[in-house]
C-alpha cells in the first residue's frame, strides 16, 4: 500500500481538485445561464487561488521522514513552494500575453495545475519508477501545451522534439528500472546504492545507478543533455518557459541532492562518481556561456543562459564534500534564484512591444534602455544574477560554492567557476551596451500596462536584496511554524 | 567620541543614495533644480566628511561603524573606519567632483538627468569603497564602480566606445573576481604560491592606478572622451585604487616577505613612469595630458606605498596622491579650455597663461604643486634595494628629466606665441567667462597642496 505523507495528500488532492473544477467551469460555461460563472476570468483566479494557498500549505506543514518513497522533508517543501511560486509567475504571464483572456481554452489552466502536481510529486520522491511515471505524464502534458499553443508558429515543432527526447528517455529509464530489480529487487535509490555493496549484485548495480545518473542528469539539463529543451524554451510562449524551467530544474536539483544522499549513506562516494558529476558540472558551467555569445536572437541568448544553472548546482553539491555543510541553506538560495531569476528574464523579454517583423536580434534591441531605463535596468539585473555579476544573489551563491571547493582542493573546478562568470557575464555586458549606449532604430513602447511592470521590478529587487543580505531572509524563514 | 559620531560615516554613505533615489523622481524639464540638489548635496556630504575629519584629528581615533549582518560573503560584515587615509582619499575624490560641478555650471543641463543620478551612486559606492575595511566588500563595491563609470564611458564618451567598454567591464571583472578568489584560497596554498597569489591580489589596485599601462583597449576609451569622463576617472576610479591598495597591503601584510616585492615594485614603477611620460610627449590630445601626468606619479605612489622597506612613506604617498588628483582635476578643466581655445581658432592669453600654470604644477620642484608632497619622499625614492644608488638615482634622474622635456614640448605644443588676440568669432563667448574662477582654482591648488605637506611635516613621519 502506497503510504503518501498527509501534506502530499493535501496538495495534490486539492491541485486535482482544482484541475477537474477549472475544466467543469469551462464546460459549464458554454451553457446559458452559467456563462457568468464559467468564464475565463474566474477559471484564472480559481488556479491563482488554488496554487497560492497549497504555497503557502508547504511552507508551514509538517516534515516527514519515514517513508521509503516519499521524503517530506525541508528541502521538499522549499522546492514545493518555489515551484508554486514560478507556478504563478506562469500565470502572470499567460494572463499578460492573452489578448482576451476571455478567448483562452480553460484546458490550459487545468493542465497547469497537474503539471505542477507532477512536480510536486516529483519533488518528494525517492524511487526511480515513480519518477519515471511523473516524467512521462509531465512529459505528455508539455507536449500538448506546446502543440496547442496559438501564439508561437513553432509549438508543433517543439511538441515533436520534445517526444523524441521523452521516447529515449523513457526507454532508457525502463531499462534502468530493470537493472535495478535485478541487482536490488526494488526501485529506491537506497536499495540500488546499496547494491553496489553487494558482491554480487555490484556489477547490475553500477549499471542500473549509472543508467539512472546519465538520465537524471539528462532531466536535469545538463551539459550536453539540454539541446532539446533549449528548443522548448525558446520556441514556445513565455508561459510555457516559465512552466519548463520549474518542471525540469526544480525536481531536478532535489532528485540529484536525494541520490548523492543516498549515494554517501550507502558509503559509495567513490572518487570516481565524484570525477563523473564533476566532468559534467565543468561542461554545464562553460558550454552554455560559449554558446550564448554566439547566439543572434536575445531570446535563445538568454534561454542559453538558464542552462548555467543545472551546472551551479552540481557545482554546488560536490563542492560540499560532507553534505551538513550549509547544503540547506545554498538549497535555499538556489531555488530563490531559480524561481526569482528566470521568470525575471521572461517578463523582461515580454515588456518591449517590437515590430512583428523583427526577430529579436541584438541591433532590434538597441537604444531601448533609454526609453525605459528603469525595467530595462531590472531586467538586466535579472540576467546578471543568472551569471553570477557581482552584487547578485547568482554571485553570492558562486562565491559560495568557490570557498566550498577551494576548502576541499578542488582547484580545477573552482577556477572553471571563476571562468564560467566572466564567459557569462560577456553576453550580458554586450546586451548592456546595446541597450543603453547605441541609439534606437525603432520607437519602443510598453507592451503591458505600468503596473504589471510591478512583477519584473520586484524580481530585481529581490535578486539584490538576497544578494546583499542573505542571512537575513534566511533568519525570516526560520520563523515560519516547522521550520528546521 | 560618541556612537553618533560613528554614524557619520554611515550618513556619508546614505546621503548620496537617497539623493540619486529623489533626483531620479524630478521631471527632465526641470534640470535646474537637479543642478541645485546635486550642488547642495555634494556641499553636504563635504561638511559632514569635514565633520569627521575633525573629529578623527581631535581625538586621535579612528571612526568606525559595523552593520551586524553578514554581507554577501559568510563570515564578512559592512565595517566601516574612517582614518587619515580615508580622509585623505576622499577629499580628493571630492575636490575632483568639484572641479567638474562648481567650475563647470551647465555640466548637469548638457549631460542629462540620468548622468547627476549616476554621478550620486558612484559616489556613495565610492565612499563605501574607501571606507570599508572588509578587502572582499570593497573590492566589489569597486567594481560596481567601474561598471558604472564605464555606462557613463559609453553613454556619454562619444562614439565608437561599444568594443572599448565592453572589454574594459570584462577585464576589470576578471581581475577583480580572480583577486578575491585567491582571498579563499587556503593558508598551505598561500606558503607554497604566495608570491604569485600577492601579485593576483593586488591587480585590481594596479590595473585603475596605472589603466593605460595595464589595460591597453583603454586608450581607445579614453581618445576623444570628453574632459567629464577623465575626470571621473580620476574622482573615482583613482581613489578606490588607492584604498584597495592600502587594504589589500594591510591585509596581506603576512604574505609580503620584504625580500620578494621590491625588485618587482622597482620594475613595475620604472616601466610605468617611463610610459607615462613618453605618451605626454607623443599625446597630441591637450585633454589627455592631465591623465598621463596622473599616472606618472601614480606609478611613484605605488612604488611608496609598496616598498616594504619603507612603511613610513605612506603619508608622504598619500599626500602625494591628493596633491596629483587635485593637480590633474585642474589641469584637465585647463586642458579642455585649450582644446575649445584651438577648436575654434580662438586665440586668448589667459588660457595659455593657465596652461602654463597647470603644466607647473607638475615640475617636480618643491613648493609648487605635486612638488611640495613629492619632495617629502624623495629620500625614499632614491633608496631603492635592488639597484645601487647611483644606478637608482641616474634612473630617476633619466625619468624626471623625460618629464620636464614633455611638460615643456607640451607648452609649445598648443601655444602658437605668433598670434595675439586674434579671434574669428568676433565675440568674447561665455565660456571664456570662467577664466577668473579657474584662476581663483589654481590659487586653492596650490594652497591645498602647501597646507597639506606643511601639515605632515608638522606632524612627522
Amino acid at each position: 500500500m502506497l503510504n503518501v505523507p498527509t501534506p502530499l495528500l493535501v496538495t495534490s488532492v486539492t491541485l486535482l481538485i482544482s484541475a477537474v473544477l477549472c475544466l467543469l467551469l469551462e464546460g459549464a460555461g458554454v451553457q446559458e445561464g452559467f456563462k457568468k460563472i464559467g468564464n475565463k476570468p474566474h477559471i484564472a483566479l480559481l488556479t491563482f487561488l488554488s496554487i497560492a494557498g497549497v504555497a503557502l500549505y508547504s511552507l508551514s506543514a509538517p516534515v516527514s521522514f519515514s517513508n521509503p518513497i516519499f521524503a517530506f522533508d525541508q528541502a521538499a517543501k522549499w522546492a514545493i513552494f518555489f515551484s508554486c511560486l514560478m507556478a504563478l509567475f506562469c500565470l502572470i504571464l499567460s494572463m499578460l500575453q492573452s489578448r482576451d483572456l476571455r478567448q483562452e481554452r480553460g484546458e490550459k489552466y487545468a493542465l497547469l495545475l497537474v503539471a505542477l502536481l507532477l512536480v510536486i510529486v516529483m519533488c518528494t520522491l525517492k524511487d526511480i519508477l515513480y519518477f519515471t511515471i511523473c516524467v512521462s505524464l509531465w512529459t505528455l502534458i508539455m507536449m500538448a501545451l506546446a502543440a496547442f499553443d496559438n501564439y508561437h508558429q513553432l509549438g508543433s515543432e517543439v511538441a515533436a522534439k520534445i517526444f523524441i527526447k521523452a521516447s529515449f528517455l523513457l526507454l532508457s529509464m525502463a531499462t534502468a528500472i530493470a537493472f535495478s530489480y535485478l541487482c536490488s529487487g526494488s526501485t529506491q535509490f537506497a536499495s540500488i546504492a546499496n547494491a553496489i555493496n553487494d558482491p554480487l549484485n555490484a556489477t547490475l548495480g553500477k549499471i542500473a545507478w549509472s543508467f539512472i545518473w546519465i538520465l537524471v542528469l539528462s532531466f536535469f539539463d545538463v551539459a550536453p543533455f539540454f539541446w532539446f529543451h533549449i528548443d522548448y524554451l525558446d520556441g514556445t510562449s513565455s508561459y510555457l518557459s516559465t512552466a519548463f524551467a520549474m518542471g525540469s530544474f526544480i525536481p531536478g536539483s532535489i532528485i540529484l541532492l536525494r541520490m548523492i544522499e543516498a549515494n554517501q549513506i550507502a558509503g559509495n562516494a567513490s572518487p570516481i562518481l565524484l570525477n563523473f558529476l564533476g566532468f559534467f558540472a565543468m561542461l554545464s558551467m562553460l558550454i552554455p556561456g560559449f554558446m550564448a555569445i554566439d547566439q543572434r536572437r536575445i531570446a535563445r541568448m538568454a534561454v542559453y543562459l538558464f542552462m548555467l544553472q543545472p551546472g551551479l548546482w552540481l557545482t554546488l553539491t560536490l563542492a560540499n564534500a560532507n553534505l551538513s555543510q550549509a547544503t540547506p541553506f545554498m538549497f535555499f538560495m538556489f531555488l530563490v534564484n531559480v524561481a526569482v531569476a528566470i521568470p525575471g528574464v521572461i517578463l523582461g523579454l515580454n515588456f518591449l512591444k517590437i515590430p512583428a517583423h523583427l526577430e529579436m536580434t541584438w541591433e532590434d534591441y538597441a537604444g531601448a534602455g533609454r526609453k525605459h531605463p528603469f525595467i530595462i535596468t531590472a531586467w538586466l539585473i535579472s540576467l546578471s544574477s543568472l551569471v553570477g555579476v557581482p552584487g547578485t544573489l547568482g554571485f553570492y551563491i558562486r562565491m559560495s560554492a568557490l570557498k566550498n571547493l577551494f576548502l576541499n582542493q578542488y582547484f580545477l573546478s573552482g577556477i572553471i567557476m571563476i571562468l564560467s562568470i566572466i564567459i557569462g557575464t560577456a553576453p550580458v555586458a554586450r546586451l548592456a551596451v546595446f541597450l543603453f549606449a547605441k541609439s534606437p532604430h525603432y520607437e519602443f513602447s510598453s507592451l503591458h500596462p505600468t503596473k504589471h511592470t510591478v512583477f519584473l521590478f520586484s524580481c530585481a529587487v529581490v535578486l539584490i536584496a538576497t544578494g546583499m543580505l542573505p542571512q537575513l531572509l534566511w533568519q525570516l524563514i526560520a520563523i515560519l511554524p516547522n521550520h528546521d | 567620541m560618541t556612537m553618533s559620531d560613528n554614524n557619520l560615516l554611515l550618513v556619508l554613505v546614505i546621503i548620496p543614495i537617497f539623493s540619486a533615489i529623489f533626483v531620479s523622481r524630478i521631471p527632465h524639464f526641470d534640470m535646474t533644480s537637479v543642478r541645485q540638489i546635486t550642488t547642495t548635496v555634494l556641499t553636504v556630504w563635504l561638511a559632514f566628511l569635514l565633520k569627521c575629519g575633525h573629529i578623527l584629528f581631535s581625538s586621535e581615533q579612528r571612526l568606525t561603524w559595523r552593520l551586524n549582518y553578514s554581507l554577501w560573503l559568510d563570515d564578512n560584515v559592512l565595517d566601516l573606519s574612517l582614518g587619515q587615509i580615508q580622509f585623505v582619499l576622499l577629499l580628493a575624490l571630492w575636490f575632483a567632483l568639484f572641479s567638474l560641478f562648481f567650475l563647470n555650471k551647465r555640466i548637469t543641463e548638457n549631460k542629462g538627468l540620468s548622468f547627476s543620478v549616476i554621478i550620486l551612486l558612484l559616489l556613495a559606492l565610492a565612499t563605501l569603497t574607501i571606507l570599508s575595511s572588509t578587502l572582499a566588500v570593497s573590492i566589489i563595491t569597486a567594481n560596481l564602480s567601474v561598471c558604472l563609470f564605464l555606462f557613463l564611458c559609453a553613454r556619454h564618451g562619444g562614439s565608437e566606445k561599444g568594443n572599448a567598454v565592453l572589454v574594459s567591464s570584462l577585464f576589470f571583472l576578471t581581475v577583480d573576481i580572480f583577486s578575491i578568489a585567491v582571498l579563499f584560497l587556503p593558508k598551505s596554498v598561500w606558503l607554497v604560491a604566495g608570491y604569485y597569489l600577492y601579485w593576483i591580489a593586488l591587480a585590481p589596485a594596479l590595473t585603475r592606478l596605472l589603466i593605460p599601462f595595464f589595460a591597453p583597449f583603454s586608450r581607445t576609451m579614453f581618445e576623444n572622451s570628453s574632459i567629464t569622463i577623465i575626470i571621473l576617472y580620476v574622482a573615482f576610479i583613482i581613489p578606490t585604487g588607492a584604498a584597495l591598495l592600502f587594504s589589500i597591503k594591510n591585509t596581506l601584510h603576512l604574505y609580503q616577505p620584504a625580500f620578494i616585492c621590491s625588485p618587482v615594485v622597482t620594475i613595475l614603477v620604472f616601466a610605468s613612469s617611463f610610459f607615462s611620460a613618453l605618451w605626454i610627449i607623443t599625446e597630441k590630445d591637450c585633454r589627455q595630458i592631465g591623465l598621463s601626468l596622473l599616472v606618472f606619479y601614480n606609478a611613484i605612489f605605488i612604488n611608496f606605498v609598496l616598498d616594504p622597506h619603507h612603511d613610513a612613506s605612506s603619508r608622504a604617498a598619500i599626500l602625494m596622491l591628493f596633491c596629483a588628483v587635485i593637480c590633474a582635476s585642474f589641469t584637465l578643466y585647463v586642458g579642455q579650455l585649450l582644446f575649445w581655445e584651438l577648436e575654434h581658432e580662438l586665440i586668448d592669453t589667459t588660457i595659455n597663461h593657465l596652461w602654463l600654470a597647470s603644466l607647473a604644477l607638475w615640475f617636480p620642484l618643491p613648493g609648487l604643486g605635486i612638488g611640495t608632497a613629492l619632495w617629502l619622499g624623495y629620500m625614499d625614492l632614491f633608496s631603492s634595494t635592488l639597484l645601487s644608488p647611483a644606478l637608482n638615482i641616474s634612473f630617476w634622474l633619466i625619468i624626471f628629466l623625460l618629464l620636464i622635456t614633455a611638460l615643456i614640448q607640451n607648452y609649445f605644443r598648443h601655444i602658437d606665441p605668433q598670434t595675439t588676440g586674434r579671434s574669428l568669432l568676433g565675440y568674447r563667448p561665455r565660456k571664456l567667462a570662467s577664466l577668473q574662477n579657474a584662476w581663483a582654482s589654481f590659487a586653492v591648488v596650490l594652497l591645498l597642496c602647501l597646507v597639506s605637506s606643511t601639515y605632515f611635516l608638522n606632524t612627522g613621519a
